[in-house]
């Protein structure tokens, strides 16, 4: 994305020292799941339904390891309203729940050339419309 | 051979000597906070350096073993009491099956180690037993003990039934100040603060606040001054933000210049806050052993005095170890 489409904002001067699991943060131009309580010093904006590291790997997306993210993916974030996180976290809670996710070969140059085209092509071929 | 717990103490954890080579996935290394005591409680224990261990802070536990066993506590000064009898730390301790031990309040220092023959038997995850509490796992069921907890206990190999040392004399023992001085390497952001700031971060003595626990500890102090620049694109606003980088166990950041923040072992692996020194690897156990209100000073030194002084660690280690080393 071009500087000025991201956002940037400021971190905190003084962290925090705790922070609810699975809070979504941002600071400066970076974007964080917290997998875990703790501190922190992004400022929050959200809180992720599912988890993203499953020590238990009770979840078939941590089938192969307790961690889901690795280096390289890209992570789309979706807005729900309180009925659906709640079925969401029920889902978590009877093991159905999955992740929707694709690979697929991302090109620099076509993503630097037509970001917004290719960000809108890659949502196709994660919604697989 | 189990232990019951009939009361948890504040934190109680199981831990070893840690999870390393996971921290790039953001899992922190963890084991004991305080490696030295934990390691000593072992061998009077008649255990290898491996074994995990309790890790007591500030409140400890009571707890009663369904046989006959052979304990160590080593760590902050405490009173141990075996069915309400006051007994020595530092020194191998037998059981008799049902004997009662609990602890009085700590005297200095805040955490000490009880280490029981056969190693404390919960299951290996990540190539540790060590408790990593804020993750839920690894330890006892993922987190602190809890009243009514049963905790296994291993079955030592029979060749190694023999404790490396019956007693710890005092002069070997790690001492638990309210006056520290921490020995760290400089770096990798020192250079942005300015001349005096650097000099105030070294110079000035800091006071541990009670924002201390396993993740970092909390310092308050002078303020000290970074040097104005224009941010890069992402870094945030302030003169001590950084575009995110990871973090060593042990570095000490300074978010707006106040409270100095040093990393321990099971700290978050990156974020975006500059980091001025990192702590060498052989005080960290200093830090450890820091109870709130700890008055501490930063002293700076080279890459060759660290190595020298880890040197220094491993040989009274190996004193404590003797024939029976690892």
């Amino acid at each position: 994305m071009p500087q000025e489409q991201q956002l940037e904002v400021p971190k905190y001067l003084s962290p925090r020292t705790d922070t609810p699991a699975l809070t979504v943060g941002h600071g400066g131009c970076f974007a964080c799941i917290y997998s875990v309580r703790g501190a922190g010093g992004y400022q929050m904006f959200g809180i992720a339904a599912a988890p993203i590291f499953d020590p238990a790997q009770l979840l078939s997306d941590f089938d192969d390891f307790m961690i889901f993210f690795k280096p390289g993916d890209i992570v789309k974030f979706k807005p729900v309203d309180e009925a659906e996180y709640r079925q969401i976290q029920q889902q978590v809670a009877d093991g159905s729940f999955t992740y929707r996710q694709t690979p697929v070969v991302f090109d620099l140059e076509r993503a630097l050339a037509h970001p917004t085209e290719y960000n809108q092509e890659i949502m196709e071929h994660l919604n697989g419309h | 051979m189990a232990i019951r717990i009939m009361e948890p103490g504040l934190a109680t954890t199981v831990q070893d000597r840690g999870r390393p080579g996971y921290y790039h996935v953001g899992i922190p290394q963890g084991g004991s906070m305080d490696q030295l005591s934990a390691e000593m409680a072992n061998a009077l224990a008649g255990n290898t350096p491996a074994e995990a261990v309790l890790e007591c802070t500030y409140i400890g536990p009571r707890f009663t073993t369904d046989a006959d066993a052979v304990i160590a506590v080593a760590g902050a000064p405490v009173d141990v009491l075996v069915n309400g009898t006051a007994r020595e730390q530092w020194t191998r301790l037998e059981l008799v099956a049902g004997d009662e031990v609990s602890f009085g309040m700590i005297r200095a220092g805040t955490r000490y180690y009880i280490a029981i023959q056969g190693g404390i038997d919960v299951p290996v995850v990540l190539g540790s037993r060590s408790t990593y509490a804020l993750g839920a796992m690894g330890g006892f069921e993922g987190g602190t003990l809890k009243p009514g907890d049963t905790i296994d206990v291993g079955t030592t190999p029979s060749e190694h039934h023999a404790s490396a040392a019956d007693f710890i004399d005092e002069s070997l023992r790690p001492s638990f100040d309210k006056n520290v001085t921490v020995r760290v390497l400089p770096g990798l952001y020192d250079h942005r603060l300015t001349e005096e700031g650097l000099d105030t971060l070294f110079s000035a003595t800091w006071t541990l606040t009670p924002v201390a626990d396993r993740t970092g500890l909390r310092y308050a102090g002078p303020a000290v001054t970074w040097k104005p620049r224009v941010q890069p694109f992402g870094a945030g606003s302030d003169p001590s933000n950084i575009v995110d980088a990871g973090y060593a166990i042990g570095s000490i950041q300074i978010p707006g210049g106040k409270e100095p923040i040093v990393l321990h072992r099971d700290a978050v692996s990156g974020g975006g806050y500059a980091m001025v020194a990192t702590v060498i690897s052989s005080d960290m156990d200093l830090l450890a052993r820091s109870a709130p209100g700890t008055q501490t000073t930063f002293k700076p030194v080279t890459m060759e005095e660290a190595l020298a002084a880890r040197a220094e660690g491993k040989a009274l280690r190996s004193r404590i170890w003797g024939s029976a080393g690892q």
